[in-house]
């Protein structure tokens, strides 16, 4: 896939500056709706300039690894106060959903590591390097990772170590060697820390006979002592410190690293996570195709009702919630610039990628996200990374065979999720699962039945407050029923 | 009350007893493992190299696609 650079719109005059970017001074990403700017010091800008000649960036951006980005010679943005007080001004093609490492599946953070690596052993042969190895450098245009961060590409200095390999092992080694070796998702580890996982918690959870797997003695094991040994080195020399002693700041310790051993080291990262694989075992709804509680005919009216309604205007983005292996999702490529498929399910999501990545057309961006608690702001100021739902805003909502899991299973009160399906800003198209359904009666079994108001009508009700209802369908012998809502 | 100046007089230890902890550079091990690492990887780099090359020698092939530098 092609990406294209927007066509300047003169009505999108507001620059704002990306509160996520503030780390590395010489840059920061601006967005005015509509395009994507960064702005670069008098050093970026000229590296930006050496770097784009290079025939292999050129290669990477034909292949579609890096994003799409061109120099900005428009006058009026390089006056513009945001982002005239920097050397020069570059566009980036919009990302069209961004998504965060915490919300991938094992196979796409893996393949954001390989794609890590590439770019940076390919940099590495020509005299460049990556500063740093932030996961979210890499962000997914549909199934593809791609790579956002052009000015981390800076000249490779001799000698100079590769300073980003802490931050690779913290936000991509890691996080995949537990899944792979211990089968743990790292999901909520990257999530309640945006710096990725420590060497020292690295080495207390991937223990026992996971010390003997591919890897782990050199970069958890001996990664984690050398970090413990150079603390208490540290700690001791910051003691000494005080006013009496006059002691004197150590240097950081130099330790030069020829090109060979750096390209030797990616290489070894890159055949350790290559050869990473997670248990494929099945999930409840793993096999939903196949599995799922329809007749072959409810099925059907199902799947023509979504395409009907979906397909009743262009789409440019649609959210398709609930979506396990993304049947759904599929239905709506025709008619959607891109899809967002979000489920709470970490193996259902992986198929789905596998699946995806696998068809060059494919418009799905695969997503991991409970529902009932998704990704929050947070990082610093509460804004450094945005809350699933503070990112771009659907047109369209597929809810199926949802609700229930919400409003049973997680207790959220119906109301207050029709409130927020109302929030999103879109069309919806939502499946109500009543509560005789047997997919009902099987949450409720263990529970105190408290959902008395859980019913077609006091649905109806709600929805109504918000949404037209412009057409609906009984399904599966009428426990269940399907409305196509348009936003009033 | 007495909770309060318990509270606060932990709180005054906490300070004083290890301000130094906050001045430890994490990064300081990783940059001498990735070293350690570096050189032992370097050897099994450069040996397949030439493995690659002794064996596409041998078998009268061109060693495009094999040689991992």
């Amino acid at each position: 896939m092609t990406l294209v650079i927007a066509e300047p719109r003169a009505d999108h005059k507001v620059v704002r500056a990306d509160p996520g970017s503030f780390r590395d001074r010489n840059n920061r990403v601006y967005d005015d709706g509509a395009r994507i700017f960064r702005g670069l010091s008098a050093t970026a800008l000229e590296n930006w300039q050496k770097v784009s000649r290079e025939r292999f960036f050129q290669d990477l951006l034909r292949e579609g690894k890096v994003v799409a980005t061109q120099s900005v010679t428009e006058p009026e943005l390089l006056r513009h106060p945001e982002l005239g007080g920097w050397a020069g001004v570059v566009e980036h093609a919009r990302i069209p959903f961004i998504s965060y490492s915490y919300e991938w599946s094992f196979g796409m953070l893996k393949d954001a590591a390989l794609l890590h690596l590439d770019i940076l052993a390919r940099a590495l042969e020509n005299g460049w390097t990556l500063k740093d190895s932030t996961s979210f450098n890499v962000q997914f245009q549909d199934s593809r990772p791609i790579f956002i961060d052009i000015p981390s590409f800076e000249p490779h200095v001799e000698g100079e170590p590769w300073r980003g390999y802490r931050q690779f092992c913290m936000m991509f080694l890691f996080p995949l060697m537990l899944k792979a070796y211990r089968d743990v998702d790292f999901g909520p580890f990257l999530r309640s820390d945006l710096e990725g996982i420590d060497p020292s918690l690295a080495n207390k959870l991937i223990s026992g006979r996971s010390r003997f797997r591919k890897g782990v003695l050199p970069h958890v094991y001996l990664h984690a002592r050398m970090q413990e040994r150079a603390a208490a080195r540290e700690l001791a020399e910051a003691k000494a410190l005080n006013e009496d002693a006059k002691g004197r700041v150590s240097r950081s310790r130099g330790v030069k690293q020829s090109k060979t051993m750096l390209l030797a080291t990616v290489d070894s990262l890159r055949r350790t996570i290559e050869r990473m694989s997670t248990a494929d075992s099945r999930t409840t709804w793993g096999d939903y195709e196949t599995d799922h509680s329809y007749g072959d005919t409810s099925y059907e009216s199902k799947k023509q009702f979504v395409a009907k309604h979906a397909g009743e205007k262009p789409r440019r983005l649609v959210w398709d919630i609930g979506s396990n292996t993304g049947t759904f999702s599929r239905l709506c490529e025709p008619f959607a610039e891109h899809v967002v498929s979000i489920d709470g399910d970490p193996k259902a999501i992986e198929r789905l990628y596998q699946t995806e990545k696998r068809r060059p057309s494919s418009k799905l961006l695969p997503m991991i996200a409970n529902l009932s608690n998704i990704s929050p702001n947070h990082g610093w100021r509460g804004a450094e990374r945005k809350a699933l739902d503070s990112r771009t805003r659907p047109d369209l909502v597929l809810c199926l065979a949802l609700i229930h899991h919400m409003v049973i299973a997680a207790n959220v009160p119906m109301q207050e999720f029709v409130d927020w399906l109302h929030s999103l800003g879109g069309d919806l198209i939502i499946e109500f699962v009543s509560a005789t359904d047997d997919m009902s009666q099987m949450l409720l079994r263990n529970k105190v039945n408290q959902y008395e108001d859980y019913t077609e009508e006091r649905f109806e009700q709600l929805v109504a407050r918000h949404f037209e209802i412009a057409d609906s369908a009984s399904l599966k012998g009428g426990h269940r029923k399907i409305y196509y809502l348009r936003r009033a | 009350m007495r909770f309060d100046v318990i509270f606060y007089a932990a709180c005054v230890f906490i300070a004083i007893m290890s301000p130094a902890e906050a001045y430890i550079d994490p990064g300081s091990g990783s940059v001498v493992t990735t070293a350690i690492i570096g050189a032992l990887a370097a050897v099994s780099y450069t040996a397949r190299k030439y493995f690659y090359r002794v064996k596409d020698f041998l078998s009268g092939r061109k060693s495009a696609g094999k040689d991992p530098l």
